[in-house]
């Protein structure tokens, strides 16, 4: 069953102006189907228009060409942004509740929090935090909101290597305990493979799809770095096509 | 509040009394009467309840003024800040409203109006408006759009958007304009009274001043102080600080 329907004929840069329409699209042709419950990763070279993708998927941007359809009609979407953008003038829990969607019993919030680690800092502002906690915030607040749908944006950039790895685990079992759709960004290859059932390599702008590959890897032995690394060098000589976008 | 920090502000007011006596005593002149004298002018005053009911109608209307100003003007701030092409037509709408003298608009309004109350206090909200719209203009322009995206994105409507995402930004903001507010509306108060009402403080200061009574005028002005200091301290600093307590 398909979940999630995207299909953007042509999506302008903002503000771009009538001389130089030709070289303004940001994003091409693009339709990408999603299955329920399916993690998707998407990769690209910076500034080809990911973020952008994700702001139409979500709502957040109304100005192009094309149709964003769910078989769902109430579909709940959760947006990750690449900054945490809690409110700091509300505590990691009052930011958490404000997401959750009315009459959600605390225990999912309180299970989250557990989860995370972050349960001893949650009456806290987030200014008084680190980085890496308010990352795990705002990952909370996406579960927290029980989305159908859930988009990433590069979630875990500038965070520190051990860091990023931990709350990808997590990320993976949260995801795992409460299935959803995913639509993630990302720019390491190694994160894509270890998270996704499905890899989407886009070319710059204009943005389209240049391959489409799923990953054909059991969970179980993702955390093996060797078969991470093997799986990306046969992908590679598979679609040589990919190889100019990492 | 501690000791401590109370004594020097306190200090430095009795050492300001203490000078005005000295002075009063050397110049022997109607002109500056001795602390105790403008005391017992305003004990008077607060028994006779003449005090109570000319503060008390100054009071009224710098309330009603105040609350009509602040909520209209933060309502068409915010619009400006946010809506560029908006700004673009109505800024010079309130930079011409902004250098319209006070005494302007106060005679216009009694002209057009009538002596009446609505005359008055349409009159201080006009004076007041603009500064409200640019400091809430200013406060709608800094609003982070990431933010704004984030409460779009979680479905957050209008109302939680409002209370939990852009009143925060603004509060600053609003302090800001409530203390300057009323430190403006003060002071076109009294000449709206002077002008056409027939009590409030400006009334009353005027007619003090027509009979020379500077013991009466003064006995006002410390009233008023008080009334001030005590909105600072009590309303104005508490919300300030309370704005304030999300910060490192």
């Amino acid at each position: 069953m398909t979940a999630l329907h995207i299909d953007i004929r042509r999506k302008r840069y903002a503000g771009a102006s009538a001389a130089h329409k030709k070289v303004a699209d940001q994003i091409g042709s693009f339709r990408l189907d999603i299955e329920e419950n399916e993690f998707v990763c998407i990769f690209g070279p910076s500034g080809c228009g990911k973020t952008t993708l994700l702001n139409i998927v979500s709502g957040l941007d109304h100005q192009f060409e094309g149709v964003i359809a769910s078989e769902n009609t109430a579909a709940r979407f959760s947006h990750v942004f690449q900054n945490p953008r809690l409110l700091p003038w509300r505590t990691v829990r009052q930011n958490i509740d404000l997401a959750v969607p009315k009459g959600t019993r605390g225990e999912l919030v309180e299970h989250l929090l557990e989860e995370t680690g972050i349960a001893a800092v949650q009456h806290h502002y987030p200014e008084t935090l680190s980085l890496g906690v308010c990352r795990r915030a705002a990952l909370v607040r996406a579960f927290a909101s029980r989305p159908d749908f859930m988009l990433l944006d590069e979630p875990f950039v500038s965070l520190d290597a051990p860091t990023a790895r931990r709350i990808r685990r997590l990320l993976i079992r949260l995801w795992l305990e409460n299935p959803h759709g995913a639509l993630f960004v990302t720019h390491d290859l190694t994160e894509g493979v270890t998270l996704a059932d499905r890899l989407v390599f886009v070319s710059a702008a204009p943005m389209s799809i240049v391959a489409d590959i799923p990953i054909a890897l059991p969970r179980e032995s993702r955390e093996d770095n060797e078969q991470v690394s093997a799986f990306i060098a046969r992908i590679m000589t598979q679609h040589p096509q990919i190889q100019t976008l990492i | 509040m501690n000791l401590p920090r109370l004594l020097p502000p306190l200090l430095s007011i009795a050492a300001l009394i203490g000078l005005w006596h000295i002075l009063s005593l050397t110049l022997q002149s109607p002109v500056l009467p001795a602390p105790l004298l403008v005391l017992d002018t305003l004990t008077g005053e607060i028994r006779s309840g003449q005090l109570q009911h000319h503060l008390g109608a100054t009071l009224f209307r710098l309330v009603v003024s105040f609350v009509i100003a602040m909520s209209m003007g933060s309502i068409i701030g915010i619009a400006l800040g946010m809506h560029e092409a908006l700004n673009r037509v109505f800024d010079a709408w309130v930079t011409i409203a902004l250098n319209v003298p006070a005494l302007v608009t106060i005679i216009l309004c009694y002209v057009w109006f009538g002596l009446n109350e609505a005359a008055a206090v349409g009159a201080v909200v006009i004076n007041k408006l603009p500064n409200v719209i640019v400091t809430f203009r200013e406060g709608g322009r800094t609003l982070d759009r990431d933010l704004m995206d984030m409460a779009r994105a979680y479905r957050f409507g209008w109302l939680k958007t409002l209370r939990h995402v852009i009143w925060p930004q603004l509060f600053p903001f609003a302090i800001a304009a409530a203390r300057t507010g009323i430190a403006l509306i003060w002071k076109i108060i009294l000449i709206v009274e002077i002008m056409g009402r027939s009590d409030g403080m400006g009334y009353q200061l005027h007619l003090y001043f027509q009979m020379f009574n500077v013991a009466g005028i003064l006995a006002y002005t410390c009233a008023f102080i008080v009334v001030m200091q005590l909105t600072e301290y009590v309303l104005l600093k508490p919300l300030d600080a309370r704005a304030k307590r999300w910060r490192k």
